[in-house]
């Protein structure tokens, strides 16, 4: 009797231990988020993106690569 | 004396570890399956503007092989105009047409989803893959095809256990 109640007690403070941590980690990521995103619309109100032409982008290797279609 | 090996060993693994990968990453290169990317590419979000229908782009969707992806392709997902890829590379992936704007198609491509170790994704080189695949592709069908990228608004959410 004694031992199961040891096992529940022991089961039931684990759980409650990583409640906590998943607590502390989403607050943290909550945070980290906010912040994170907060800089990225600054960054786009400052330097708003401009619409790029794929071939330019690709201009070295042309639509196919350089040594093969992937497509 | 230990320490020293221990730190030295770790070392050389850790060097070893970076050299395999960016030799992959070269080769991955110059076989034109990735290209040079910023940092966190992943968390960007591409706008094209085309001229290519939402039906060409569908059949050219399922046309193609994502096997080294070891991705499979969700057409019309949800009743939407759009295609989901799931990866077991731990991301998803999705290209959504929205719509016309003056005479030009626009879609919308970013991973909707991915896990992280370390704060980075678990394969970002499958990643750029399909990021690359997908311009390719629009290029491939319309090569006066403009992109736009955009930094995506994100929330992260930690696992319990």
């Amino acid at each position: 009797m004694e031992t199961a109640l040891g096992i529940a007690l022991l089961a039931g403070l684990t759980f409650v231990l990583l409640l906590i941590k998943w607590a502390i980690s989403a607050t943290l990521h909550k945070g980290v988020d906010a912040a994170s995103n907060a800089y990225k619309r600054a960054q786009e109100r400052n330097n708003p993106p401009q619409a790029e032409s794929l071939a330019e982008r690709y201009g070295q290797s042309g639509p196919n690569g350089q040594n093969g279609d992937i497509f | 004396m230990q320490w020293v090996l221990i730190i030295g060993l770790s070392a050389i693994i850790f060097g070893i570890a970076i050299a395999v990968g960016n030799s992959r990453q070269k080769e991955l290169m110059s076989e034109g399956k990735i290209v040079k990317r910023d940092y966190s590419f992943w968390e960007n979000m591409e706008i094209f503007s085309t001229g290519i229908p939402y039906a060409a782009v569908l059949n050219a969707v399922r046309n193609t092989d994502y096997s080294d992806l070891k991705a499979d392709v969700y057409p019309n997902v949800n009743g939407q105009a759009a295609v989901l890829w799931k990866s077991s590379h731990a991301w998803n992936a999705k290209l959504l047409y929205a719509g016309e704007n003056a005479g030009r198609q626009i879609y919308r491509f970013s991973f909707t989803g991915w896990r992280t170790r370390n704060g980075s994704p678990y394969r970002p080189d499958t990643m750029n893959m399909m990021m690359t695949r997908i311009e390719k592709m629009i290029l491939a069908m319309d090569p006066s095809a403009t992109v736009e990228t955009h930094k995506m608004q994100l929330k992260s959410r930690p696992r319990f256990l």
